[in-house]
């Protein structure tokens, strides 16, 4: 056996104070609600306000249909310091609603035509509403925000259409109407400067919005119209909502096809009332002018413009501002042309109601230039004196060529006479005017003392004795032949024996005529038949 | 030969010489009203205007209507002057005197500008017949002489009898119907 000594090696301890976990799992803990946060925090976005009005940071939520998504965290004027931004924290259940048409706008006390609302935030304060988009999801982090709530919600089935009128007459949340039902409402209004005419987009609900076709007309239905007719007065109003707020209605017109379906997007006129509508039923045209030498008296807006007598449109307006108001007055405008504006409608012809129309019109319109089309200006009544626009074909008018004024197409028209029977008329007086009538009564004056003269002479005052004792001399001869005078008695006696005298030929005649010899010989006679007495 | 002729010459004339004449009789239609009365003119002032006579009345001879119908005129009794210028003369002067005012028969060469009514009178038949009858039918009419209006419009329809034998006894029936018709007429006139 050895005596070899069992080495004996010592581990090094390794010592671990228990507490030392402590600072581990608060680390862990601190990673993992980092990475928790971070995985679970919703995104931020930026919203733009054209206010700051009741958005606090820290306090004002994000709600969507009254559950909060959402916290405003910070709000800063914009680089321009013509708006704010609201910097907001959203919740990630909210994320996928983040879409290209996402709408956000703040919700506060209101209180305005369209009614009161928002009284709720006067005690909880304002807030942010959410209206989820159904547009494509979009990676996007600024959205601009409505002052406020857009009259549809994003997704509403239906249809968006714009409705141009000459006037602004309805606003933003007014009703359009069919046939007295709410149907939609006006989104937004804006006015086009270059146009000159109000823009009203609008929203019809579905199923409502298959009412409307390509013939649709829309009219004004704000408020009420009186109007006095031999039939009495007549009031016509709409909607009580529509009496006080305003709003459009549409319909078809009577006797006219519906037309083709239409989708979102198309624009119709808003007329001012449905008697616009009956007066000017068709939805195509287009404005001329034409050029007029002769006195406008009698032509009114509104007169027809007619083609061989078919009218084919009518007189707009005459732009006499526009004429003045284009150039400085030289004191030579006696032979300045007035410019008169006219709309001819394609349909009046009985050809479609449609923009192809209106093209096709314009196109003749166009091409008949070429073969003398031209306008000139007539009388239509000659009672009232109204006049009108008329086109006709005159071959033998020079060549013309097509203008323009502003943005108008101007036709080319005959001057002259117009051969109406009031140009006559004033050609007649003016001829009248142009007689020398004071070297005429003159003459006259002359001639009738020369008659006077003529007439005290001696030999002429003796005149009508002469004309007496002839008529004297006439009537003696004359009584000579009246009934009791000799000469009558005698030639109707005379007349009386010649009578006889021919009824006793007249019966020789016929005795002849029956026995010739009687002539020679006596003729038997026959004894009369005496009429005897009554039994 | 020139013997034999001159004997029936002679012989013709002797035959015709023989040959008694026929003896005509003539009768006038007159009345006979006092021509020289003097009638006292009414309100109205009334003229006879037309007096017409049917065509075969309008001959000298006297007419009669035999047993078959047929009219038959005499040879020897005739009117002395044409029926419708008598007609007017006896219608006148019976009118006037049934009347009582002076009813002239208005001539064709007066204006009638003082006439107020006219008397137009068409004698349609005028005849007697083998049994005795005389017949006259006639129509008449009253005309307002200013606006030509037609006041009245009749017919007279009568008969008489013959209570002699003879043309005379004719004319004289004759009258009578006549006369009676005139008596209408008077009766209608305007006072």
């Amino acid at each position: 056996m050895s005596d070899s000594k069992p080495v004996i090696s010592q581990r090094k301890k390794v010592s671990f104070a228990p507490i030392m976990i402590i600072p581990f799992v608060s680390l862990l803990v601190g990673v993992w609600m980092v990475v928790h946060s971070k995985l679970e925090a919703g995104p931020t976005i930026k919203i733009a306000f054209d206010t700051a009005n009741g958005i606090e940071a820290g306090k004002t939520k994000v709600q969507m249909l009254n559950v909060a998504v959402g916290l405003v965290e910070d709000v800063a004027l914009n680089k321009d310091a013509t708006g704010v931004i609201a910097t907001v924290t959203l919740d990630k259940s909210v994320e996928p609603l983040l879409k290209e048409d996402t709408r956000f706008w703040v919700v506060r006390a209101r209180v305005g035509t369209e009614g009161v609302s928002g009284l709720g935030t006067l005690f909880s304060g304002a807030y942010i509403e959410l209206s989820p988009g159904d547009g494509e999801p979009v990676d996007k982090h600024r959205f601009e925000g409505m002052e406020a709530a857009p009259v549809t919600a994003a997704g509403t089935p239906g249809k968006h259409l714009t409705l141009v009128s000459e006037k602004a007459s309805i606003g933003v949340g007014d009703p359009i109407l069919f046939q007295g039902f709410t149907v939609g409402r006006v989104e937004t209004v804006e006015f086009d400067s270059v146009e000159k005419v109000a823009r009203y987009d609008i929203f019809v609900h579905s199923p409502y919005d298959d009412l409307i076709h390509d013939n649709t007309r829309f009219w004004d239905v704000s408020g009420l119209s009186i109007g006095a007719t031999a039939d009495g007065v007549k009031v016509n109003m709409g909607a009580l909502e529509s009496v006080i707020r305003g709003g459009a209605s549409f319909g078809n017109l009577p006797n006219m096809p519906e037309g083709k379906a239409i989708e979102s997007g198309e624009q119709f006129r808003l007329y001012g009332s449905y008697s616009d509508i009956l007066a000017r039923p068709y939805r195509y045209g287009k404005y001329y002018v034409i050029n007029i030498s002769q006195p406008l008296t009698g032509l009114d807006t509104g007169a027809p413009v007619s083609f061989r007598g078919i009218q084919i449109g009518r007189v707009e307006r005459i732009l006499i501002k526009e004429i003045f108001g284009s150039r400085a007055m030289t004191g030579k405008e006696s032979s300045l042309a007035v410019p008169v504006l006219i709309y001819v409608e394609p349909g009046r012809l009985g050809i479609p109601d449609s923009r192809s129309s209106l093209e096709a019109l314009d196109e003749g319109i166009r091409s008949g230039i070429g073969y003398g089309l031209r306008a000139t200006l007539k009388t239509g009544s000659v009672i009232t004196g109204k006049k009108l626009i008329y086109f006709d074909y005159y071959s033998d008018d020079p060549e013309a060529q097509i203008g323009q004024f502003q943005q108008y197409t101007v036709l080319p028209s005959l001057t002259g006479n117009s051969g109406s029977i009031e140009d006559q008329f004033n050609d007649l007086m003016a001829k009248i005017n142009a007689m020398p009538l004071e070297d005429t009564v003159t003459s006259v004056n002359r001639t009738l003392d020369s008659i006077s003269a003529l007439l005290e002479q001696r030999e002429t005052t003796k005149l009508p004795e002469n004309i007496g004792a002839t008529l004297e001399e006439l009537r003696y001869v004359l009584k000579g032949y009246s009934q009791d005078a000799e000469l009558y008695q005698e030639l109707n006696s005379s007349i009386r024996s010649l009578n006889s005298t021919l009824e006793n030929v007249d019966r020789l005649t016929r005795t002849l005529s029956d026995q010739p010899s009687s002539i020679l010989f006596s003729t038997p006679v026959n004894p009369d038949i005496v009429p005897k007495a009554a039994p | 030969m020139r013997k034999l002729f001159l004997s029936l010459l002679v012989v013709s004339l002797v035959a015709c010489a023989g040959t008694p004449a026929p003896v005509v009789k003539q009768y006038l239609l007159r009345s006979d009203s006092d021509e020289t009365a003097m009638y006292q003119d009414k309100i109205a002032d009334v003229t006879l205007g037309k007096v017409s006579v049917a065509a075969y009345l309008d001959h000298p001879s006297l007419v009669l209507q035999l047993a078959d119908g047929s009219m038959s005129r005499a040879h020897h009794h005739l009117w002395a002057e044409p029926l419708r210028e008598s007609l007017r003369i006896y219608m006148s002067r019976e009118l006037s005197k049934r009347s009582g005012r002076s009813i002239r028969a208005k001539s064709n060469h007066q204006s009638g500008r003082y006439t107020t009514t006219t008397i137009n009178i068409d004698i349609d038949e005028l005849h007697g017949d083998y049994l005795g009858n005389v017949r006259l039918v006639a129509g008449w009419s009253l005309v307002d002489s200013d606006s030509q209006t037609i006041l009245k419009e009749q017919y007279f329809v009568s008969e008489t009898k013959l209570t002699q034998d003879g043309f005379g006894a004719l004319v004289a029936a004759e009258e009578r119907l006549l006369q009676e018709f005139s008596q209408e007429i008077a009766d209608s006139l305007p006072r």
